[in-house]
């Protein structure tokens, strides 16, 4: 079993089982920050998301103005 | 306490609560809807049917639902309201206030104030606060609450976050006059039919839709009634209140300007369509849950195609499937079962036009996503792509070719270049 499939069954992230549905699909997680932000994706697939809920607008600026500085910092070095 | 949740019907590819259909739709398609229909301002008296609609349909139900359930004490009553309209993604508020006479209730969310604001900010010091729905709503779940009569009770919107407040608010009150209010046409003019496999794709449609029926798309209450997934604000809207806000609107425009009021309604409500295909399709194309469920199952943009048609056939909207496709030159697409002509058969009989706009849209909409523009690359759904894919000479065109409200079996699209 999979780490992420493994924090699942003690609450951290949850996981939704598309392969019971059908089997070539890949399981989908979700780690939850409240109803802040989450991460989630495709188990085994090679994108994550980063999503803030509209509703925090000013969480949406923060971040994206961090990610903007981060950014800025990794090309200067 | 008893919650009102409802169940997918799989003879008619509907969810079912207490005797109403619901449907998925985004915030994108509600306000967008809402804002063509205030646009008719200046030609009908569209206000009280953005409110009456919601009020019909909402006391349809609760009053089925107490009776089916034998809820008879207020309290639990109430509960149930503030529950399922959280459930449906609507908001949150507290009917703790609310007494027979009415009283103030307070939302910690409202879906049409939240998404409004989101889509198009502010509204100007001359424009009505925006959460009609929610005004209906309120206004016919408590009538069902208090065993009042319909059309008693009325409500009006006291702060929204459209106005820059910092709460959305709202009073219910006893109607000066009672308003003449009709029944809900419930699950209206149905067919039974089942869902297969096509043979000319490696999309297994029956898998997709048990898929994403069994999954938890609800809000919460520490979501504050507010479903954020695919990158919009979903709804478990109730289909009615789509179809009879439209097609009073789109009967009151013929009446004022004749055959060009139809013309007109045909666009607009068209173009609602078509918006919510690039905001929703473009957004669950670009989901963890695509990549997860849908995308393996895709070998060419075909696929694609039957992919997103497939996860229509989760959404409560009727039965999606492809009868024709071109590679990026057509789409012929079937709707059996669709919730407009069911709607639209129950309250206004035989129509002389076709009527199913929010499909029409919506398989215009998929065309122009996955061949106009390429959704494979997951670009940013901006309005500015919009324009550039969906509004522009390249885009394509659709026309409704059978339509079940004119008389045909069923309900059939044609996409094309």
């Amino acid at each position: 079993m999979l780490l992420l499939e493994l924090l699942g069954d003690f609450g951290i992230t949850e996981i939704q089982d598309f392969k019971k549905y059908i089997p070539t699909a890949k399981n989908t997680f979700k780690i939850a920050f409240e109803d802040y932000a989450y991460i989630s994706g495709a188990i085994e697939d090679d994108t994550i998301y980063f999503t803030i809920p509209k509703q925090n607008e000013s969480l949406i600026k923060d971040f994206e103005e961090t990610l903007i500085l981060w950014f800025k910092k990794t090309n200067i070095a | 306490m008893k919650q009102l949740r409802g169940n997918f019907d799989t003879q008619h590819n509907t969810y079912i609560a207490a005797g109403e259909p619901l449907i998925f739709h985004c915030h994108h398609y509600n306000t967008f809807l809402q804002a063509t229909l205030e646009d008719t301002k200046d030609y009908i008296d569209i206000y009280p049917i953005l409110v009456d609609s919601a009020q019909e349909i909402t006391y349809a139900q609760m009053l089925q639902c107490f009776t089916e359930n034998h809820v008879t004490d207020i309290a639990e009553r109430k509960q149930i309201v503030e529950d399922f309209f959280m459930f449906c993604g609507y908001g949150k508020f507290s009917l703790e206030n609310l007494s027979a006479d009415g009283g103030k209730v307070i939302s910690e969310a409202d879906h049409y104030s939240y998404g409004w604001k989101s889509k198009f900010g502010l509204r100007s010091e001359d424009e009505p606060m925006v959460s009609f729905f929610t005004r209906g709503f309120l206004a016919g779940a408590m009538e069902a609450i208090f065993h009042l009569p319909l059309g008693s009770m009325d409500c009006k919107q006291l702060t929204c976050y459209t106005k820059n407040d910092n709460e959305v608010s709202f009073e219910l009150y006893k109607a000066a006059k009672s308003k003449v209010l009709l029944n809900s046409p419930k699950q209206g003019k149905t067919q039974n039919y089942t869902l297969n496999n096509p043979h000319n794709t490696g999309v297994n449609y029956l898998g997709i839709r048990e898929a994403l029926t069994n999954m938890p798309i609800e809000g919460t209450p520490s979501s504050k009634g507010m479903i954020d997934a695919f990158g919009v604000l979903l709804t478990r809207m109730y289909s009615n209140y789509y179809c009879q806000t439209s097609y009073r609107m789109l009967k009151k425009l013929e009446n004022t300007m004749g055959a060009d009021g139809l013309i007109l309604a045909d666009q607009l409500l068209t173009e609602a369509g078509h918006v919510c295909a690039f905001n929703t399709f473009g957004g669950i194309m670009e989901s963890a849950e695509w990549n997860g469920l849908i995308k393996p199952m895709c070998q060419t943009r075909e696929d694609w195609v039957h992919g997103i048609v497939a996860v229509v056939n989760a959404f409560g909207w009727g039965f999606w499937e492809i009868l024709e496709l071109e590679p990026a030159q057509k789409l012929v697409v079937r709707v059996t079962n669709g919730y407009e002509s069911n709607s639209y058969l129950q309250t206004f009989g035989k129509s002389s036009i076709p009527i199913s706009f929010l499909a029409k849209g919506g398989t215009k909409g998929i065309m122009n996503l996955i061949y106009n523009g390429d959704i494979t690359t997951q670009p940013s759904l901006t309005d500015e792509y919009y324009a550039e894919i969906c509004n522009s000479p390249k885009a394509f065109s659709v026309r409704q070719t059978k339509c079940r409200a004119m008389g045909d079996n069923e309900d059939v699209f044609e996409v094309y270049l």
